[in-house]
């Protein structure tokens, strides 16, 4: 399973909730990742690389999200392989995994 | 004798009708209200504590006669203004269109021009004339001025901004486009969870929508990103999204500043992650110069302000607050080759 970011959801993917505007994450887990994992159990490939200006509030509610909705973090972890330009970027949704916080 | 008594007729029809006309002139004349005129400051700008204390009180003025005096015609006098300092100018933006959309555009705005020429272009390519119903006939033709966009928006929707700071791709690196457009997203997520959960105190009573303004400008080797909202300002926030923050501020400080609030929330946004150069909140904002060399980042939010230079030549704290937050972005940019002559 492939979800290129940039083309197939929002080249300019940015807040959280689905009140916040048209490319958050709240929309991006419900129509693309959460159908991804309930899918076949083998690899995801989630390609960042065509998306502009990722940061905090869109990753956090995309992927920390995925733990509050109940997926466990190994799992995730296990599934998602992430293709981007920037390593910090695959490292920062890690800990968002890894350390769900629902005091973001 | 017939034509005598058409003449008659036609006297007494051109004296009705001028009797006409000078009752409708006379009723013209009595609805007339002259316009109340407010001068500009010379300087628009809110980093120096004299242009910002100049800038803030003209607009303190121009609420008052939104509020207070509806039906009088308003003329904004910008004769004696000959500098534009990005920041100050989006303030002034925001608040104009803030105030045409608090009543409605029911009171008569209009302008005078400046004297200084560089000064009209400036206000005809951002849009100020357009919002006074001025059609002035000067023609932005300044490299530093041409390049000057605005962008509003309501929504966390990137793609608003992308084609104003893409516009730039062949001066800055992809990695800055990247960086600057999420400093953006963030700040519009700001903005809308945050910035309007309460009424603004500047007297209007009114809430208005979770409105932000963006402005870029290109000027010498420099590109400037400036974003705003007009809502209740961070360290109003801070207490109340960010209890943890702000009691472990108190601790260290009993009566923090703004300016002490808003380092305080910056300091632990860029902690949090755990990861250098991604931050979270406003520790994203800042971090979007973090691996730019002569990158500056400004924060002006209330009576407060961040500056990421260690030399800043301003204060952190002012006397009076823009009532709102303002996010200055300052990054280099390559020289165009064929500009090179310029």
């Amino acid at each position: 399973m492939k979800i290129n970011l940039g083309k197939q959801f929002g080249r300019y993917p940015a807040g959280r909730y689905l009140a916040d505007g048209p490319f958050n994450g709240q929309k991006f887990r419900e129509e693309f990742l959460i159908p991804a994992l309930k899918g076949p159990d083998d690899e995801i490939e989630i390609d960042l690389s065509d998306a502009r200006g990722l940061k905090s509030s869109f990753l956090e509610e995309s992927f920390g999200g995925l733990v509050r909705a109940g997926y466990e973090a190994d799992e995730l972890i296990r599934r998602f392989k992430f293709i981007s330009r920037d390593p910090s970027l695959v490292e920062e949704i890690l800990e968002y995994i890894r350390n769900q916080d629902q005091d973001f | 004798m017939v034509n005598r008594e058409w003449r008659k007729v036609n006297r007494d029809t051109a004296s009705k009708m001028s009797r006409q006309r000078r009752k409708n002139r006379k009723n013209v004349l009595s609805k007339y209200i002259p316009a109340l005129r407010y001068y500009a400051p010379r300087v628009v700008a809110i980093d120096h504590p004299d242009h910002r204390s100049e800038l803030l009180e003209f607009l303190t003025r121009l609420r008052y006669h939104y509020n207070n005096k509806q039906n009088i015609p308003l003329v904004i006098d910008f004769s004696n203004t000959t500098h534009f300092i990005s920041a100050g100018t989006l303030l002034l933006y925001a608040e104009l269109n803030r105030l045409i959309a608090f009543n409605n555009n029911s009171v008569k705005l209009r302008c005078t021009e400046p004297v200084n020429d560089r000064a009209s272009q400036v206000l005809k390519q951002i849009g100020i004339y357009r919002l006074c119903s001025n059609r002035s006939t000067v023609k932005p033709t300044s490299d530093d001025v041409v390049h000057w966009q605005v962008v509003q928006g309501q929504l966390v929707d990137n793609s608003l901004c992308a084609p104003t700071i893409e516009g730039f791709q062949d001066r800055i690196d992809a990695s800055m486009i990247d960086e600057l457009l999420g400093g953006l997203g963030e700040a519009m997520t700001n903005a809308i969870h945050h910035a309007y959960d309460d009424i603004r105190q500047d007297g209007l009573k009114y809430k208005g929508s979770s409105d932000w303004w963006m402005f870029s400008q290109a000027k010498d080797s420099h590109l400037s990103v400036v974003f705003c909202d007009l809502g209740i300002g961070i360290p109003t926030t801070l207490p109340l999204k960010r209890p943890g923050i702000w009691e472990k501020l108190i601790l260290r400080i009993p009566t923090p500043t703004d300016g002490d609030c808003i380092r305080e929330a910056i300091v632990e946004g860029r902690t949090r992650t755990g990861l250098h150069g991604r931050g979270y909140g406003l520790g994203n904002i800042v971090d979007v110069v973090e691996n730019i060399p002569n990158g500056v980042v400004n924060v002006y939010s209330n009576k407060g302000r961040y500056d990421s230079r260690k030399d800043s030549p301003y204060p952190i704290d002012y006397n009076d607050s823009i009532l709102g937050t303002l996010i200055m972005w300052n990054v280099p940019m390559k020289l165009l080759s064929n500009r090179s002559g310029l």
